[in-house]
């Protein structure tokens, strides 16, 4: 599996599917970081919502680009369809992880530059929690993402569709539970894009608890949503 | 024919794409070490015959059956160009599989593609990515070999070395399912011939026209006749059945030694 992952990533390196992604992180953190003083959580939870969107730009323009031929002799090569899925669900892992780091590492190098640029120092804790989360919250915009998939959905505009719906829903579902009590269901069906928000005290420190909880459920949703686009996909195979 | 021997069975194997019936309750098996050739009309389902028994697409009606758990090895219609090296992708294919990237360079030798190692794939031909395409498959062949129009592009030098490669491994026992227009080829490798027609897999006889080819091994010491071609080591005869035996029996009185005889279309 490791020689698949590698070529995976040769091909994505050499693809411009990394550009756009790179730009628009280095542009967040430009503008995020260019006002002060700016609240530590806020900005980890915002880093967060950023990576979310991303990441399923990210695998949305990984998964356009794939070729169903070259894919097929890529399956036929893998000892076992378990092994070819798992290498594509890596690649977006590694991805994943990449950017997490430089979003979470960021505060706390620009905290050591200026010291002012925060209402208080970014502590470890902060970073202990704000990784993770932000991490988190990258794999369940990705898997998203790459639950729209061109063997899924034939046509790219019922994909996008589908992302932005969820990605709308997810981003006011507080006003729209606030409608009907039945609507709550939406808190279990929606990715919790902005509930991280509600796991911070007195606007400056984490509740640790409530933040764990708020990963366990993205992470719970990105599996979910992992383990019903391999079974489409193994299902419904390749098109032609 | 035994179950043992079965490898694929197809029950009322149906295909439909886009409201068009590709292929149409076929019901069939397939024997391990057999080699088949699919034939038919541009468009009549040989690709999407091969894609089935291999399990890349899905039936829309019917079942497949695997005696055991076959794999493929499978040489596309046209290999897309990929943005990397060609040299990359092999050798990284060849350790996907297992196998030393040796094998690998000494098949881009036998394909006349070293030239071409560090040109990106999507930079190379049509005819150099079919090569590409066939060496991926044959660098670790498994249980079964699909080959979709596999001469396609290739130039002539390629082609032979394909048939003997291929041959090879008919000769280890690896089954064969071919989808091909070209005579040639099905002559050189296939066992059985089927062509799609409307759907369905009809059995096709391959009548010759009654000339055969016969090759015989250059001799210093003979003076060739005048219907013997220059064919590298060896000189080519082309003649009809009813000369056949006499042209034989005459070949070998004179001392010439007779490499082999086929029928020629």
């Amino acid at each position: 599996m490791l020689n698949l992952l590698r070529l995976r990533l040769k091909l994505t390196m050499r693809r411009s599917v990394l550009t756009v992604p790179s730009i628009a992180t280095a542009g967040f953190l430009w503008i995020s970081y260019s006002v002060s003083p700016l609240g530590v959580c806020s900005s980890y939870l915002l880093s967060g919502v950023f990576l979310f969107f991303i990441g399923m730009f990210f695998a949305m323009s990984i998964n356009g680009k794939e070729n169903d031929v070259f894919e097929e002799t890529l399956l036929l090569h893998s000892k076992s369809a378990s092994v070819y899925y798992a290498s594509r669900e890596l690649l977006l892992l590694i991805l994943c992880c990449i950017y997490s780091l430089v979003l979470a590492l960021a505060p706390v190098l620009l905290c050591l530059i200026n010291s002012k640029l925060f209402m208080r120092p970014v502590e470890a804790t902060d970073l202990a929690l704000g990784l993770p989360y932000i991490f988190i919250s990258g794999f369940g915009g990705m898997e998203l993402g790459d639950l729209c998939h061109p063997r899924i959905f034939a046509k790219r505009r019922d994909a996008l569709s589908v992302a932005a719906l969820i990605s709308v829903l997810s981003l006011c579902k507080v006003g729209i539970m606030g409608f009907h009590p039945v609507l709550k269901v939406l808190n279990y069906l929606l990715p919790p894009i902005l509930d991280g928000y509600e796991a911070v005290i007195d606007k400056n420190y984490f509740d640790n608890g409530s933040l764990l909880l708020i990963c366990l459920h993205m992470a719970i949703y990105a599996v979910i949503m992992m383990l019903i686009k391999i079974r489409i996909l193994t299902l419904k195979r390749f098109r032609y | 024919m035994s179950m043992a021997e079965q490898l694929i069975t197809l029950e009322n194997a149906t295909k439909i794409y886009n409201g068009r019936c590709v292929i149409d309750s076929v019901s069939h098996s397939f024997c391990n070490g057999e080699s088949i050739a699919f034939c038919g009309h541009n468009g009549c389902g040989k690709s999407t015959m091969l894609k089935l028994l291999s399990g890349l697409i899905s039936l829309s009606g019917g079942s497949i059956h695997y005696n055991g758990r076959p794999r493929f090895s499978y040489v596309p219609e046209r290999f897309p160009g990929m943005e990397i090296e060609l040299i990359d992708y092999l050798h990284q294919t060849a350790l996907m599989e297992g196998i030393d990237p040796k094998i690998a360079d000494n098949l881009i030798s036998d394909f006349f593609m070293d030239p071409m190692i560090h040109i990106r794939m999507d930079k190379l031909s049509k005819g150099s990515l079919q090569k590409a395409g066939v060496i991926q498959a044959l660098m670790m062949p498994h249980d079964v070999l699909l080959l979709d129009e596999p001469l396609s592009g290739q130039d002539t030098d390629s082609q032979e070395v394909f048939i003997s490669k291929v041959r090879e491994l008919k000769d280890q026992g690896i089954t064969i399912l071919m989808s091909c227009h070209e005579k040639r080829l099905i002559d050189a490798l296939s066992d059985k011939v089927y062509t799609i027609d409307d759907g369905k897999l009809v059995t096709s006889v391959l009548e010759g026209n009654g000339n055969y080819k016969i090759r015989i091994r250059k001799n210093d010491a003979l003076s060739p006749r005048d219907n013997m071609k220059d064919a590298g080591k060896y000189y080519e005869m082309t003649l009809s059945e009813e000369r056949l035996r006499e042209t034989v029996m005459g070949l070998y009185a004179d001392g010439w030694e007779i490499v082999g005889i086929e029928e020629y279309a």
